[in-house]
Protein backbone atom coordinates (compact mmCIF):
# COMPACT_ATOMS: atom_id res chain seq x y z
CA UNK A 1 0.00 0.00 0.00
CA UNK A 2 1.46 3.74 -0.59
CA UNK A 3 1.92 6.33 1.79
CA UNK A 4 -0.75 7.85 0.22
CA UNK A 5 -3.46 5.62 0.94
CA UNK A 6 -2.55 4.96 4.20
CA UNK A 7 -2.77 8.55 5.34
CA UNK A 8 -5.87 8.42 2.87
CA UNK A 9 -7.08 5.58 5.70
CA UNK A 10 -5.79 7.17 8.47
CA UNK A 11 -7.81 10.73 8.15
CA UNK A 12 -11.07 8.54 6.91
CA UNK A 13 -10.72 6.54 10.48
CA UNK A 14 -10.37 10.21 12.15
CA UNK A 15 -12.91 11.37 10.47
CA UNK A 16 -15.04 8.88 11.38
CA UNK A 17 -14.07 9.02 15.12
CA UNK A 18 -14.60 12.45 15.46
CA UNK A 19 -18.67 11.74 15.00
CA UNK A 20 -18.14 8.71 17.28
CA UNK A 21 -16.61 10.90 20.12
CA UNK A 22 -19.30 13.49 19.42
CA UNK A 23 -16.76 16.07 18.72
CA UNK A 24 -17.99 18.91 16.48
CA UNK A 25 -14.81 21.23 16.06
CA UNK A 26 -12.20 17.78 15.44
CA UNK A 27 -14.97 16.92 12.68
CA UNK A 28 -14.44 20.52 11.40
CA UNK A 29 -10.85 20.89 11.45
CA UNK A 30 -10.32 17.16 10.04
CA UNK A 31 -12.11 17.78 7.11
CA UNK A 32 -10.11 21.19 6.54
CA UNK A 33 -6.78 18.89 7.27
CA UNK A 34 -8.60 16.10 4.70
CA UNK A 35 -9.07 19.08 1.69
CA UNK A 36 -5.37 20.42 2.02
CA UNK A 37 -3.86 16.52 1.70
CA UNK A 38 -6.26 16.20 -1.07
CA UNK A 39 -8.32 12.97 -0.06
CA UNK A 40 -11.77 12.92 -1.78
CA UNK A 41 -14.26 15.20 -0.47
CA UNK A 42 -17.51 12.71 -1.04
CA UNK A 43 -15.04 9.86 -0.06
CA UNK A 44 -14.47 11.89 3.21
CA UNK A 45 -18.14 11.80 3.81
CA UNK A 46 -19.32 8.72 2.64
CA UNK A 47 -16.05 6.78 4.06
CA UNK A 48 -15.43 8.79 7.10
CA UNK A 49 -18.03 11.15 8.69
CA UNK A 50 -21.05 8.94 7.74
CA UNK A 51 -19.37 5.72 8.68
CA UNK A 52 -19.07 7.25 12.46
CA UNK A 53 -22.95 8.15 11.98
CA UNK A 54 -23.16 4.35 11.22
CA UNK A 55 -21.34 2.98 13.88
CA UNK A 56 -23.32 5.86 16.73
CA UNK A 57 -26.63 4.42 14.73
CA UNK A 58 -25.49 0.55 15.85
CA UNK A 59 -24.63 1.19 18.75
CA UNK A 60 -28.10 3.18 19.24
CA UNK A 61 -29.86 0.02 18.45
CA UNK A 62 -27.96 -1.87 21.22
CA UNK A 63 -28.36 0.63 23.41
CA UNK A 64 -25.25 2.08 24.16
CA UNK A 65 -26.33 5.41 22.53
CA UNK A 66 -29.65 7.12 23.01
CA UNK A 67 -31.29 10.10 21.17
CA UNK A 68 -28.84 13.06 23.25
CA UNK A 69 -26.07 11.19 21.94
CA UNK A 70 -27.37 10.74 18.02
CA UNK A 71 -27.97 14.47 17.83
CA UNK A 72 -25.10 15.41 19.04
CA UNK A 73 -22.71 13.33 16.97
CA UNK A 74 -25.02 14.28 14.00
CA UNK A 75 -23.98 17.96 14.22
CA UNK A 76 -20.01 16.50 14.21
CA UNK A 77 -20.91 15.09 11.05
CA UNK A 78 -22.63 18.07 9.51
CA UNK A 79 -20.09 20.79 10.92
CA UNK A 80 -17.24 18.38 8.47
CA UNK A 81 -20.00 17.82 5.62
CA UNK A 82 -20.25 22.07 5.47
CA UNK A 83 -16.65 22.12 5.39
CA UNK A 84 -15.79 19.44 2.73
CA UNK A 85 -19.32 20.44 0.40
CA UNK A 86 -17.89 23.42 -1.45
CA UNK A 87 -15.16 20.93 -2.54
CA UNK A 88 -17.20 18.01 -3.78
CA UNK A 89 -18.24 17.40 -7.52
CA UNK A 90 -22.12 17.63 -7.20
CA UNK A 91 -22.68 15.70 -10.21
CA UNK A 92 -21.02 12.96 -9.40
CA UNK A 93 -22.47 13.07 -5.66
CA UNK A 94 -26.50 13.13 -7.34
CA UNK A 95 -24.80 9.93 -9.50
CA UNK A 96 -23.96 8.34 -6.09
CA UNK A 97 -26.81 8.70 -4.36
CA UNK A 98 -28.60 5.79 -2.75
CA UNK A 99 -31.74 7.36 -3.43
CA UNK A 100 -33.96 10.03 -2.59
CA UNK A 101 -36.92 10.52 -0.08
CA UNK A 102 -39.28 12.76 1.10
CA UNK A 103 -39.47 12.68 4.90
CA UNK A 104 -41.78 14.57 7.19
CA UNK A 105 -44.07 14.40 10.23
CA UNK A 106 -47.94 13.55 9.33
CA UNK A 107 -50.09 16.28 9.73
CA UNK A 108 -51.68 16.83 13.42
CA UNK A 109 -48.57 16.27 14.80
CA UNK A 110 -45.65 17.97 15.95
CA UNK A 111 -43.46 15.79 17.44
CA UNK A 112 -39.77 15.70 15.36
CA UNK A 113 -37.29 14.53 16.74
CA UNK A 114 -37.31 10.65 15.50
CA UNK A 115 -38.19 12.02 12.19
CA UNK A 116 -34.66 14.25 12.35
CA UNK A 117 -33.17 10.98 13.42
CA UNK A 118 -34.27 8.91 10.34
CA UNK A 119 -32.75 11.76 8.46
CA UNK A 120 -29.63 12.13 9.40
CA UNK A 121 -29.22 8.26 9.44
CA UNK A 122 -30.68 8.14 5.96
CA UNK A 123 -28.33 10.82 4.47
CA UNK A 124 -25.30 9.59 6.04
CA UNK A 125 -26.54 6.43 4.14
CA UNK A 126 -26.39 8.18 1.51
CA UNK A 127 -29.52 9.07 0.50
CA UNK A 128 -30.60 12.23 -0.74
CA UNK A 129 -33.40 13.89 1.59
CA UNK A 130 -35.84 16.27 1.38
CA UNK A 131 -37.52 17.39 4.68
CA UNK A 132 -40.76 18.42 4.94
CA UNK A 133 -40.85 19.20 8.33
CA UNK A 134 -44.01 18.66 10.90
CA UNK A 135 -47.89 18.69 10.65
CA UNK A 136 -47.29 18.00 7.06
CA UNK A 137 -50.94 17.22 4.98
CA UNK A 138 -51.12 14.23 3.31
CA UNK A 139 -50.84 16.31 -0.01
CA UNK A 140 -47.69 17.99 0.56
CA UNK A 141 -46.03 14.43 0.98
CA UNK A 142 -47.32 13.28 -2.84
CA UNK A 143 -46.51 16.62 -4.35
CA UNK A 144 -42.93 16.76 -2.92
CA UNK A 145 -42.24 12.80 -4.04
CA UNK A 146 -43.38 13.80 -7.67
CA UNK A 147 -41.38 16.57 -7.58
CA UNK A 148 -38.53 14.82 -6.31
CA UNK A 149 -38.73 11.96 -8.26
CA UNK A 150 -38.70 10.38 -4.63
CA UNK A 151 -37.69 6.85 -4.46
CA UNK A 152 -39.18 6.56 -0.84
CA UNK A 153 -41.75 8.76 1.33
CA UNK A 154 -40.81 8.25 5.08
CA UNK A 155 -43.76 9.24 7.41
CA UNK A 156 -43.57 9.83 10.67
CA UNK A 157 -45.96 9.48 13.41
CA UNK A 158 -45.68 9.81 17.38
CA UNK A 159 -49.24 10.32 18.86
CA UNK A 160 -52.24 8.05 18.05
CA UNK A 161 -54.32 11.01 17.41
CA UNK A 162 -52.78 11.45 14.21
CA UNK A 163 -52.18 7.75 13.02
CA UNK A 164 -55.36 7.65 10.41
CA UNK A 165 -54.12 10.81 8.44
CA UNK A 166 -51.13 8.65 7.40
CA UNK A 167 -53.13 6.34 5.23
CA UNK A 168 -54.51 9.00 3.60
CA UNK A 169 -50.67 9.58 2.02
CA UNK A 170 -51.15 6.43 0.38
CA UNK A 171 -54.97 7.63 -0.96
CA UNK A 172 -53.54 10.62 -2.31
CA UNK A 173 -50.66 8.79 -4.22
CA UNK A 174 -53.11 6.13 -5.79
CA UNK A 175 -55.16 9.17 -6.93
CA UNK A 176 -52.24 10.84 -8.33
CA UNK A 177 -51.79 7.35 -9.98
CA UNK A 178 -48.07 7.49 -8.66
CA UNK A 179 -48.42 4.64 -6.32
CA UNK A 180 -46.34 2.16 -7.76
CA UNK A 181 -43.78 4.39 -8.81
CA UNK A 182 -42.46 5.26 -5.07
CA UNK A 183 -42.40 3.25 -1.69
CA UNK A 184 -43.66 4.27 1.43
CA UNK A 185 -41.86 3.85 5.06
CA UNK A 186 -43.92 4.48 8.37
CA UNK A 187 -42.53 4.68 11.74
CA UNK A 188 -43.06 6.55 15.05
CA UNK A 189 -43.85 5.70 18.93
CA UNK A 190 -47.43 4.98 17.92
CA UNK A 191 -47.14 2.91 14.65
CA UNK A 192 -47.01 -0.63 14.35
CA UNK A 193 -45.67 -3.53 11.96
CA UNK A 194 -49.94 -4.57 11.61
CA UNK A 195 -50.83 -0.66 11.21
CA UNK A 196 -48.34 -0.16 8.22
CA UNK A 197 -50.02 -3.35 6.53
CA UNK A 198 -53.52 -2.06 7.74
CA UNK A 199 -52.74 1.09 5.80
CA UNK A 200 -50.96 -0.41 2.99
CA UNK A 201 -47.51 1.06 3.71
CA UNK A 202 -44.70 -0.93 2.04
CA UNK A 203 -42.86 -0.82 5.10
CA UNK A 204 -42.27 -0.39 9.13
CA UNK A 205 -39.17 0.70 10.92
CA UNK A 206 -39.08 0.76 14.72
CA UNK A 207 -36.04 3.32 14.62
CA UNK A 208 -33.56 5.56 12.96
CA UNK A 209 -31.05 2.43 12.08
CA UNK A 210 -33.91 0.07 11.33
CA UNK A 211 -35.03 2.43 8.52
CA UNK A 212 -31.87 2.81 6.86
CA UNK A 213 -31.97 -0.54 6.10
CA UNK A 214 -35.46 -0.94 5.49
CA UNK A 215 -34.68 1.86 3.31
CA UNK A 216 -31.83 0.16 1.41
CA UNK A 217 -34.09 -3.09 1.25
CA UNK A 218 -36.80 -1.78 -0.48
CA UNK A 219 -34.82 -0.18 -3.06
CA UNK A 220 -33.41 -3.29 -3.81
CA UNK A 221 -36.40 -4.66 -4.75
CA UNK A 222 -37.77 -1.93 -6.18
CA UNK B 1 -66.72 -1.72 47.52
CA UNK B 2 -66.30 1.90 46.68
CA UNK B 3 -64.38 3.40 43.95
CA UNK B 4 -61.91 5.38 46.21
CA UNK B 5 -61.69 2.54 48.45
CA UNK B 6 -60.69 0.10 45.51
CA UNK B 7 -57.90 2.40 44.25
CA UNK B 8 -56.58 3.90 47.28
CA UNK B 9 -55.89 -0.05 48.84
CA UNK B 10 -54.37 -1.14 45.49
CA UNK B 11 -52.08 1.89 45.61
CA UNK B 12 -51.04 2.02 48.57
CA UNK B 13 -50.17 -1.82 48.06
CA UNK B 14 -52.91 -3.39 51.11
CA UNK B 15 -54.66 -5.36 48.62
CA UNK B 16 -53.66 -7.32 45.27
CA UNK B 17 -56.45 -8.27 42.47
CA UNK B 18 -58.68 -5.24 43.63
CA UNK B 19 -58.78 -4.28 39.54
CA UNK B 20 -59.86 -0.89 39.48
CA UNK B 21 -59.96 0.57 35.82
CA UNK B 22 -58.94 4.46 35.82
CA UNK B 23 -58.10 7.10 32.99
CA UNK B 24 -55.56 9.69 35.07
CA UNK B 25 -55.97 12.67 33.20
CA UNK B 26 -53.50 15.14 31.89
CA UNK B 27 -51.58 13.90 29.47
CA UNK B 28 -53.68 10.95 29.34
CA UNK B 29 -57.37 12.59 29.00
CA UNK B 30 -60.02 10.72 28.46
CA UNK B 31 -61.96 14.17 26.65
CA UNK B 32 -63.10 12.79 23.47
CA UNK B 33 -65.36 14.08 21.00
CA UNK B 34 -68.59 13.35 22.38
CA UNK B 35 -67.65 14.49 25.50
CA UNK B 36 -66.65 17.78 24.09
CA UNK B 37 -69.16 18.05 21.84
CA UNK B 38 -72.08 17.56 24.25
CA UNK B 39 -71.85 21.15 25.34
CA UNK B 40 -69.35 22.45 22.41
CA UNK B 41 -70.07 25.99 23.82
CA UNK B 42 -68.09 25.27 27.04
CA UNK B 43 -64.86 24.94 25.44
CA UNK B 44 -62.26 26.49 26.54
CA UNK B 45 -64.37 27.02 29.42
CA UNK B 46 -63.61 23.41 30.38
CA UNK B 47 -59.83 24.27 30.83
CA UNK B 48 -60.50 27.79 32.47
CA UNK B 49 -63.62 27.72 34.35
CA UNK B 50 -63.41 25.59 37.95
CA UNK B 51 -67.16 24.67 37.58
CA UNK B 52 -66.68 23.82 33.78
CA UNK B 53 -63.66 21.73 34.80
CA UNK B 54 -65.39 20.05 37.25
CA UNK B 55 -68.36 19.63 34.84
CA UNK B 56 -66.69 17.87 32.57
CA UNK B 57 -64.38 15.44 34.67
CA UNK B 58 -67.95 14.01 35.96
CA UNK B 59 -69.30 13.93 32.14
CA UNK B 60 -66.22 11.98 31.18
CA UNK B 61 -66.98 9.39 34.35
CA UNK B 62 -70.10 9.03 33.71
CA UNK B 63 -69.56 8.02 29.67
CA UNK B 64 -66.85 6.06 29.92
CA UNK B 65 -67.28 4.57 32.89
CA UNK B 66 -63.71 5.10 34.27
CA UNK B 67 -63.58 4.59 38.14
CA UNK B 68 -62.18 7.96 39.12
CA UNK B 69 -62.42 11.75 37.99
CA UNK B 70 -59.54 13.23 36.64
CA UNK B 71 -58.12 17.08 35.93
CA UNK B 72 -56.94 19.00 34.55
CA UNK B 73 -57.46 17.85 30.30
CA UNK B 74 -53.87 18.90 28.75
CA UNK B 75 -50.50 19.06 29.64
CA UNK B 76 -49.92 22.96 29.35
CA UNK B 77 -50.30 23.99 33.03
CA UNK B 78 -47.66 24.75 34.46
CA UNK B 79 -45.37 25.89 30.91
CA UNK B 80 -48.20 28.46 30.98
CA UNK B 81 -47.86 29.08 34.90
CA UNK B 82 -44.13 29.53 33.53
CA UNK B 83 -45.03 32.12 30.90
CA UNK B 84 -45.32 30.11 27.94
CA UNK B 85 -48.18 30.66 25.50
CA UNK B 86 -50.75 28.27 24.79
CA UNK B 87 -53.81 27.88 22.89
CA UNK B 88 -56.34 26.47 24.52
CA UNK B 89 -58.23 24.87 21.72
CA UNK B 90 -61.89 23.56 21.50
CA UNK B 91 -64.43 21.06 21.68
CA UNK B 92 -61.89 18.47 19.78
CA UNK B 93 -58.63 19.73 19.80
CA UNK B 94 -56.54 19.83 23.09
CA UNK B 95 -54.71 23.10 24.44
CA UNK B 96 -51.18 23.41 22.88
CA UNK B 97 -47.99 25.05 23.66
CA UNK B 98 -47.82 27.70 21.19
CA UNK B 99 -44.08 28.54 20.58
CA UNK B 100 -41.18 27.52 22.91
CA UNK B 101 -40.47 30.19 25.71
CA UNK B 102 -36.80 29.55 25.67
CA UNK B 103 -34.12 29.10 22.83
CA UNK B 104 -31.11 28.95 24.33
CA UNK B 105 -29.32 28.64 27.99
CA UNK B 106 -29.71 32.24 28.72
CA UNK B 107 -33.38 32.18 29.00
CA UNK B 108 -34.10 30.51 32.09
CA UNK B 109 -37.84 31.56 33.20
CA UNK B 110 -38.14 33.12 36.70
CA UNK B 111 -41.27 32.40 38.27
CA UNK B 112 -42.89 32.69 41.94
CA UNK B 113 -42.82 29.57 43.08
CA UNK B 114 -44.14 30.59 46.70
CA UNK B 115 -47.40 31.74 44.92
CA UNK B 116 -47.94 28.57 42.70
CA UNK B 117 -51.64 29.04 42.76
CA UNK B 118 -51.80 31.99 42.29
CA UNK B 119 -50.48 31.47 38.25
CA UNK B 120 -52.15 30.89 34.97
CA UNK B 121 -54.71 28.10 35.37
CA UNK B 122 -53.17 26.49 38.61
CA UNK B 123 -55.87 28.00 40.83
CA UNK B 124 -58.39 26.45 38.39
CA UNK B 125 -57.17 23.18 38.79
CA UNK B 126 -57.05 23.30 41.92
CA UNK B 127 -60.69 25.03 42.51
CA UNK B 128 -61.94 21.72 40.36
CA UNK B 129 -60.65 19.28 42.95
CA UNK B 130 -61.43 20.71 45.30
CA UNK B 131 -64.92 20.99 44.45
CA UNK B 132 -65.19 17.02 43.00
CA UNK B 133 -63.61 16.42 45.99
CA UNK B 134 -66.28 18.00 48.56
CA UNK B 135 -69.34 16.71 46.36
CA UNK B 136 -68.48 13.37 45.63
CA UNK B 137 -66.63 11.65 48.68
CA UNK B 138 -66.67 8.11 47.02
CA UNK B 139 -64.51 8.78 43.97
CA UNK B 140 -61.16 8.96 43.49
CA UNK B 141 -59.82 12.42 42.60
CA UNK B 142 -56.94 12.13 40.53
CA UNK B 143 -54.83 15.40 39.87
CA UNK B 144 -51.89 15.37 37.38
CA UNK B 145 -48.78 16.85 36.72
CA UNK B 146 -46.32 17.03 34.00
CA UNK B 147 -42.79 15.44 34.41
CA UNK B 148 -40.07 17.51 35.25
CA UNK B 149 -38.18 16.36 31.74
CA UNK B 150 -41.52 16.79 29.45
CA UNK B 151 -41.84 20.36 30.89
CA UNK B 152 -38.81 21.07 30.39
CA UNK B 153 -39.21 20.10 26.51
CA UNK B 154 -41.92 22.15 26.59
CA UNK B 155 -40.16 25.10 27.53
CA UNK B 156 -37.43 24.12 25.15
CA UNK B 157 -37.16 22.73 21.68
CA UNK B 158 -35.74 18.98 22.69
CA UNK B 159 -34.05 19.58 19.39
CA UNK B 160 -32.03 21.98 21.26
CA UNK B 161 -32.39 20.41 25.18
CA UNK B 162 -31.48 16.87 23.88
CA UNK B 163 -28.06 18.91 22.52
CA UNK B 164 -27.62 20.69 26.17
CA UNK B 165 -27.77 17.31 28.08
CA UNK B 166 -24.30 16.68 26.05
CA UNK B 167 -22.86 19.76 25.58
CA UNK B 168 -24.18 21.81 28.51
CA UNK B 169 -25.10 19.72 31.71
CA UNK B 170 -25.20 22.57 33.81
CA UNK B 171 -27.63 24.78 31.87
CA UNK B 172 -29.79 20.90 31.86
CA UNK B 173 -29.98 20.68 35.56
CA UNK B 174 -31.19 23.59 36.40
CA UNK B 175 -33.41 24.02 33.81
CA UNK B 176 -34.85 20.67 35.78
CA UNK B 177 -34.67 21.85 39.04
CA UNK B 178 -36.48 24.60 38.07
CA UNK B 179 -39.28 22.35 35.99
CA UNK B 180 -39.19 20.15 39.50
CA UNK B 181 -39.87 22.77 42.08
CA UNK B 182 -43.17 23.52 39.78
CA UNK B 183 -44.23 20.46 39.62
CA UNK B 184 -43.33 19.94 43.04
CA UNK B 185 -45.33 22.97 44.51
CA UNK B 186 -48.57 22.39 42.07
CA UNK B 187 -48.62 18.95 43.18
CA UNK B 188 -48.08 19.34 46.87
CA UNK B 189 -51.36 22.31 46.52
CA UNK B 190 -53.67 19.35 44.33
CA UNK B 191 -52.87 17.47 47.35
CA UNK B 192 -53.71 19.96 49.89
CA UNK B 193 -57.16 20.91 47.66
CA UNK B 194 -58.05 17.41 47.95
CA UNK B 195 -56.54 15.19 45.33
CA UNK B 196 -56.44 11.19 46.28
CA UNK B 197 -53.99 10.93 44.13
CA UNK B 198 -51.46 13.05 41.89
CA UNK B 199 -50.19 11.31 38.26
CA UNK B 200 -46.93 12.71 37.22
CA UNK B 201 -46.96 11.84 33.06
CA UNK B 202 -43.30 12.06 31.76
CA UNK B 203 -43.29 10.83 28.27
CA UNK B 204 -40.07 12.87 26.86
CA UNK B 205 -38.09 10.87 29.86
CA UNK B 206 -39.14 7.18 28.31
CA UNK B 207 -35.96 4.72 28.27
CA UNK B 208 -35.37 4.78 24.74
CA UNK B 209 -34.78 8.65 24.46
CA UNK B 210 -32.41 9.26 27.32
CA UNK B 211 -31.40 5.60 28.41
CA UNK B 212 -30.35 4.54 31.99
CA UNK B 213 -26.86 7.03 32.13
CA UNK B 214 -29.20 10.23 31.27
CA UNK B 215 -32.51 9.19 32.94
CA UNK B 216 -30.40 8.60 36.21
CA UNK B 217 -27.87 11.98 35.64
CA UNK B 218 -31.19 14.38 35.20
CA UNK B 219 -34.82 12.58 35.87
CA UNK B 220 -34.53 10.09 38.90
CA UNK B 221 -33.51 12.42 41.62
CA UNK B 222 -36.15 14.98 40.30
CA UNK B 223 -38.67 12.65 40.09
CA UNK B 224 -38.34 10.79 43.54
CA UNK B 225 -38.06 14.77 45.37
CA UNK B 226 -41.66 15.38 43.72
CA UNK B 227 -43.23 12.17 44.65
CA UNK B 228 -42.04 12.72 48.64
CA UNK B 229 -43.22 16.14 49.05
CA UNK B 230 -46.53 14.81 47.74
CA UNK B 231 -46.41 11.89 49.75
CA UNK B 232 -45.90 14.28 52.24
CA UNK B 233 -49.66 16.34 51.79
CA UNK B 234 -50.79 12.78 52.26
CA UNK B 235 -51.16 11.46 48.50
CA UNK B 236 -50.51 9.04 46.46
CA UNK B 237 -49.01 9.18 43.20
CA UNK B 238 -48.06 7.37 39.87
CA UNK B 239 -45.52 7.59 37.76
CA UNK B 240 -46.52 7.56 33.72
CA UNK B 241 -43.56 6.86 31.12
CA UNK B 242 -44.20 6.20 27.50
CA UNK B 243 -42.47 4.13 25.24
CA UNK B 244 -39.92 1.29 25.89
CA UNK B 245 -38.92 1.67 29.03
CA UNK B 246 -37.09 -1.73 29.28
CA UNK B 247 -34.10 0.46 29.70
CA UNK B 248 -35.14 2.30 32.48
CA UNK B 249 -37.11 0.11 34.88
CA UNK B 250 -34.60 -1.07 36.88
CA UNK B 251 -34.15 2.45 38.41
CA UNK B 252 -37.72 2.91 38.06
CA UNK B 253 -38.93 1.92 41.81
CA UNK B 254 -36.73 4.19 43.54
CA UNK B 255 -38.80 6.96 42.09
CA UNK B 256 -41.09 5.71 45.41
CA UNK B 257 -44.16 6.17 43.54
CA UNK B 258 -47.05 4.14 44.69
CA UNK B 259 -47.38 2.84 41.09
CA UNK B 260 -46.37 2.54 37.66
CA UNK B 261 -48.28 3.32 34.47
CA UNK B 262 -46.83 1.97 30.80
CA UNK B 263 -47.53 1.83 27.47
CA UNK B 264 -48.22 -0.95 25.55
CA UNK B 265 -44.92 -1.03 24.30
CA UNK B 266 -43.13 -2.78 27.49
CA UNK B 267 -44.95 -5.89 28.39
CA UNK B 268 -46.77 -6.70 31.71
CA UNK B 269 -44.17 -9.66 31.97
CA UNK B 270 -41.14 -7.77 31.19
CA UNK B 271 -42.06 -4.76 33.48
CA UNK B 272 -43.03 -7.23 36.54
CA UNK B 273 -39.86 -9.27 36.04
CA UNK B 274 -37.99 -6.07 36.62
CA UNK B 275 -39.85 -4.22 39.35
CA UNK B 276 -41.51 -7.08 41.45
CA UNK B 277 -44.60 -6.41 43.92
CA UNK B 278 -44.77 -2.52 42.59
CA UNK B 279 -48.25 -1.75 41.93
CA UNK B 280 -48.28 -1.29 38.05
CA UNK B 281 -50.86 0.23 35.77
CA UNK B 282 -51.57 -0.18 32.11
CA UNK B 283 -51.23 -0.79 29.66
CA UNK B 284 -54.39 -1.09 27.14
CA UNK B 285 -53.20 -0.20 23.63
CA UNK B 286 -54.50 3.31 22.80
CA UNK B 287 -54.65 2.12 18.66
CA UNK B 288 -57.27 -0.44 20.06
CA UNK B 289 -59.35 1.79 21.68
CA UNK B 290 -59.80 4.20 19.46
CA UNK B 291 -60.18 2.17 16.25
CA UNK B 292 -60.76 -1.63 17.50
CA UNK B 293 -63.89 -3.32 18.32
CA UNK B 294 -65.36 -3.62 21.91
CA UNK B 295 -64.51 -7.73 21.33
CA UNK B 296 -60.94 -6.65 20.83
CA UNK B 297 -61.05 -4.15 23.40
CA UNK B 298 -62.34 -6.51 25.97
CA UNK B 299 -60.12 -9.13 24.56
CA UNK B 300 -56.68 -6.69 25.48
CA UNK B 301 -58.07 -5.48 28.86
CA UNK B 302 -58.22 -9.52 29.90
CA UNK B 303 -55.15 -10.17 28.46
CA UNK B 304 -53.45 -7.45 30.65
CA UNK B 305 -55.11 -8.21 33.36
CA UNK B 306 -53.53 -11.96 33.08
CA UNK B 307 -50.22 -10.60 32.87
CA UNK B 308 -51.12 -8.94 35.79
CA UNK B 309 -51.62 -5.82 36.04
CA UNK B 310 -53.00 -4.02 38.96
CA UNK B 311 -54.71 -0.99 37.45
CA UNK B 312 -56.24 -1.32 34.39
CA UNK B 313 -55.87 2.03 32.51
CA UNK B 314 -54.95 3.12 28.52
CA UNK B 315 -51.46 2.96 27.60
CA UNK B 316 -50.65 6.27 26.63
CA UNK B 317 -52.52 9.64 25.27
CA UNK B 318 -56.18 9.03 23.74
CA UNK B 319 -56.64 9.90 20.59
CA UNK B 320 -59.52 12.64 20.63
CA UNK B 321 -61.53 10.60 18.35
CA UNK B 322 -62.17 7.45 21.02
CA UNK B 323 -65.32 6.56 21.32
CA UNK B 324 -67.44 7.11 24.97
CA UNK B 325 -68.38 3.89 24.15
CA UNK B 326 -65.18 2.24 23.31
CA UNK B 327 -63.54 3.17 26.72
CA UNK B 328 -66.98 1.94 27.95
CA UNK B 329 -66.06 -1.26 26.76
CA UNK B 330 -62.84 -1.77 28.16
CA UNK B 331 -64.50 -0.58 31.98
CA UNK B 332 -67.32 -3.20 31.57
CA UNK B 333 -64.90 -5.72 30.63
CA UNK B 334 -62.99 -5.20 33.61
CA UNK B 335 -65.87 -5.24 36.13
CA UNK B 336 -67.11 -8.45 34.26
CA UNK B 337 -63.62 -10.01 34.95
CA UNK B 338 -63.99 -8.67 38.77
CA UNK B 339 -67.76 -9.78 39.33
CA UNK B 340 -66.27 -13.55 37.80
CA UNK B 341 -63.40 -13.44 40.36
CA UNK B 342 -64.90 -11.93 43.10
CA UNK B 343 -68.54 -12.13 42.84
CA UNK B 344 -69.38 -8.89 43.77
Amino acid sequence: MSDQSVNEEAILKELANSVVSLNEDRAASLSREAVERGVDAYKAISEGLARGMETIGEGYEKGIYYVPDLLVAADAMYAGINVLRPHFDEQRSRDSHAGCGVIGVIEGDTHDIGKNLVMIMLEAAGFRMVDLGRDVPPRRFVEAAAKEGADVICISSLITTAMPTMEDVISALKTEGIREKVKVMVGGACVSPAFAKKIGADAYAHNAAAAVRTARLMLKNA
Amino acid sequence: MEDKARLLDTLSGRQKGLLPVVCPGGMMSAVCREVGLKNSDAWPDGHIKPDVMAQVALEIMEATGFENLGVPFCVTVEAEALGAKVDLGDATVEPQIAGYLMNSQRSLPRLDINHIERNGRVPVVLDAISYLKQRHPGVPVIGNLTGPMSLAASLMDPNLLFRYMVKDKPFVRELIACCSETIAAFGEAQAKAGADVVSIGDPTASGEILGPELFEEFELDSLRTVVRRIRRQNAMTIVHICGNVESILRLLPSTEANAFSFDAKTAVRTVREQVGNWVLMGNVSTYLLAWGSASAIANNARRVINEGIDIVSPACGLATGTAAANMRALTDAVRKVRSATEGS
